[in-house]
């Protein structure tokens, strides 16, 4: 059975930013509009329960990784249902990982198309981000690890300004009362959050990677910290816009973390949220080509070829016709539901099947 | 060959990353710095749309263009107006949108669409509803600010900062139209009689998306201290031009007010408390000496006319517009939620029972004593 290429390894603080980008990439321009709409003043609380809910998931997936720390999940099945049945879990990651990649980009290059670039046709926009994906991903995760790090001290610097419009127009009634849209209502609302971090889902295949440089603690610890951090700040943002919007004024604005930092108004500076969106380009671009790899070393794997350096090339044939799946903003939301609703369950029931099939037969861990 | 590949991929990204689809130069532009709305003359059906922008061409014969066409909807009246220019429309640099008062009472939320789905447009636009006709706004002729639209933007801004009127901008009519318990209001002025100024000491209010009624001048002041916004202002207690008579002028440098709610037998009741600090700015007496006694009387003096101008407000609120533009409704649904789902907020409001506590104190007097 092949194991990760020795070369590719990534630092604990490179997968800290591969998890904080992806996580943060995933509907953070949208989170306030999707969670409101179930949940309505109380969508604070849903994200922070979905970001729980994604925390136990995620040191359920570390535990079961440390049984296996030189092998990716798709390996993992391999080893596990053998070399034909094996292939079906890699698939169903794989498809995965396709259409997760597919909405990414779609409501990336959505927002490029309304903001920035209005006259552009979309296929351009589409072809023009899979082209540097591919140029990013071909030289494996070691480059992919550098420039996620590079690009987190960016999103970082910027972040703080995102908090500015709490502070200057909050209204605390708007927030009330709280926990008064009642506990199921409360818990509905925690499902679109948990589908906002679902990237958590990467070290599935990131966790060898890491593990050859650093231990199982170093990397529970990093992980951890990235979703802490990406929890606290989900939260936060979605209590501030409903304090400076009020739930019912969310429901107008398809990306109201952009409509939230329009608000902002500096001497100079005409167009404050313009400024921002380059911010949140980068970190949805760095969201996107984390998935995109993933897919990926995913085929790779599955078709046993990896390393080879052009499968960027063949997997962005399918994402650009899974992009163009949505004509409109409206269709990708419903998409999202549908993916975060169909794709969880069916992956979440094969990686459950997968780990316990091997504690069944008794592979992995001390067996292994 | 490696050469090769690089340069192909590399000519490839100038021609895609170039944004020459999206580029237009800044001469062929129309910079819509204003925007009228009117119910148009021949046509009551119609909207009649004005667009005002500063020339871009060097040497044009005018500082600014305006330019008006009708249509059903802001977006046809703006497509009406393109067919009269030369230019490409630009709304992202829109300052302020001005709107008839007949055009107001009609309601506008509908045509407001197109304004806050348009991504360039900034939600810090100034709202302004004007006696007469907004057509005949871009023709005005200050003599110290060529481009209307800046004068009024300038205008409002100067005014709010001192208290003297609010300048209402795009945000919050959306945000107190959406939220319930909570109506609008716009900033409302008047063309003085030799079209060369505006004058801006008053609000429209609104209930829902229509247009029902004014406030001016004093109820302006009065309406920001119960909502908690006028930090800055002056208010004259007596009349010191009637013989015999004098003045005491309060400039207030801080204030705020607190708003608690409770439900009495069924019944809403309001506790608003406003808080004032200023200065005294002018004494008219004979003997202009502020001593302690002087302070302690012209306090009582302020409090009670600012309570009697708060009570007045809120009254008109109730009983003349029924609109609650000051917010009330916003505590009941946060801090009552039964007594809210029970109840319609809009016919509650005219009843409800409103308790005013104002608090002034005097900091400074001044460099005489």
């Amino acid at each position: 059975m092949t194991m990760v290429r020795g070369k590719q390894i990534i630092s604990t603080k490179q997968l800290f930013a591969i998890l904080f980008l992806g996580l943060m990439n995933h509907g953070y321009v949208s989170i306030s509009r999707w969670i409101t709409e179930v949940a309505h003043q109380d969508a604070w609380i849903s994200t922070f329960l979905g970001g729980f809910i994604a925390f136990v998931l995620l040191n359920i997936i570390l535990l079961l990784m440390k049984r296996f720390p030189d092998k990716t999940f798709i390996q993992i099945s391999d080893e596990v249902l053998g070399k034909y049945l094996g292939k079906i879990p890699g698939i169903i990651f794989l498809i995965f990982l396709l259409f997760f990649t597919a909405l990414s980009l779609y409501l990336l290059v959505s927002l490029v198309s309304a903001w920035l670039l209005p006259k552009t046709p979309i296929d351009v926009i589409i072809i023009s981000i899979l082209l540097l994906q591919i140029y990013l991903t071909r030289e494996g995760i070691k480059v992919l690890g550098r420039f996620q790090e590079m690009i987190m001290v960016i999103v970082l610097l910027g972040m703080p300004i995102t908090f500015l419009p709490y502070f200057i127009y909050q209204n605390h009634t708007l927030l009330m009362p709280i926990g008064g849209t009642g506990v199921v209502t409360i818990l509905k609302g925690a499902l679109p959050a948990f589908y906002t971090f679902f990237t958590f889902f990467s070290l599935l295949i990131l966790y060898p990677y890491v593990r050859k440089d650093a231990s199982h603690k170093e990397i529970v610890k990093a992980s951890n910290m990235s979703i802490l951090v990406v929890t606290i700040l989900k939260t936060f943002y979605v209590f501030g816009s409903i304090a400076v919007f009020g739930e019912k004024e969310i429901q107008f604005f398809l990306y109201p973390l952009l409509e939230y930092v329009k608000l902002l108004v500096f001497p100079v500076i005409e167009r404050v949220e313009f400024m921002m969106i380059f911010l949140w380009l980068f970190m949805m671009f760095s969201g996107t080509v984390t998935t995109f790899y993933m897919a990926n070393l995913t085929a790779e794997q599955v078709i046993n070829v990896e390393g080879y350096k052009n499968t960027g090339l063949i997997i962005a044939i399918p994402i650009y016709f899974l992009t163009r799946l949505s004509q409109n903003i409206a269709e990708s939301l419903s998409l999202f539901r549908l993916e975060g609703a169909v794709l969880s369950i069916v992956l979440l029931a094969t990686i459950a099947f997968v780990f316990g099939l091997s504690f069944i037969l008794q592979k992995g861990g001390e067996n292994a | 060959m490696r050469v090769l590949k690089l340069v192909i991929i590399l000519s490839l990204f100038l021609i895609v990353l170039s944004g020459c689809w999206d580029s237009v130069e800044l001469e062929e532009q129309f910079l819509v710095w204003g925007m009228g709305w009117d119910i148009d003359e021949e046509n009551p059906n119609l909207m009649t749309l004005t667009l005002s922008a500063p020339s871009t061409t060097e040497g044009a014969p005018e500082p600014y263009i305006a330019v008006s066409s009708s249509g059903y909807s802001v977006e046809e009246g703006r497509k009406n107006i393109q067919k009269q220019l030369q230019y490409t429309i630009e709304m992202g640099h829109l300052r302020v949108l001005v709107i008839s008062e007949d055009f107001a009472k009609q309601g506008i939320l509908k045509f407001m669409d197109s304004l806050g789905r348009n991504p360039r447009i900034g939600r810090e636009t100034k709202l302004v509803v004007t006696a007469g006709k907004a057509k005949d706004l871009w023709d005005l002729e200050h003599p110290s600010n060529l481009l209307p639209a800046d004068y009024l933007v300038e205008l409002l801004k100067v005014n709010a900062k001192q208290g003297i009127t609010a300048d209402i901008t795009f945000r919050d009519f959306f945000e107190a139209i959406s939220n319930e318990g909570q109506e609008p209001v716009t900033s409302f002025i008047r063309m003085s009689k030799d079209a060369k100024m505006f004058n801006a000491a008053g609000l429209a209010v609104f209930k829902e998306d229509k247009m029902i009624g004014k406030l001016m001048d004093i109820e302006v002041q009065a309406f920001q201290f119960i909502i908690g916004k006028c930090k800055n202002g002056t208010i004259t207690v007596g009349e010191s031009t009637k013989p015999g008579s004098n003045s005491i002028t309060f400039c207030h440098r801080r204030g705020g007010s607190k708003v608690k709610t409770e439900i009495i037998n069924g019944e809403p009741h309001i506790y608003l408390k406003v808080e004032l600090e200023g200065d005294i700015s002018e004494y008219t007496a004979d003997k202009p000496t502020v001593d302690e006694e002087v302070i302690e009387k012209a306090e009582t003096a302020v409090t009670l006319r600012v309570k009697k101008e708060v009570e007045k407000v809120i009254e008109k609120a109730q009983k003349e517009f029924e609109s609650d533009i000051f917010g009330f409704g916003l505590y009941f649904k946060a801090y009552h939620n039964n007594y809210w789902k029970s109840h319609d907020w809009a016919k509650e409001f005219p009843e409800a029972n409103v308790h005013v506590d104002v608090r002034v104190k005097i900091r400074r007097i001044g460099i005489e004593s």
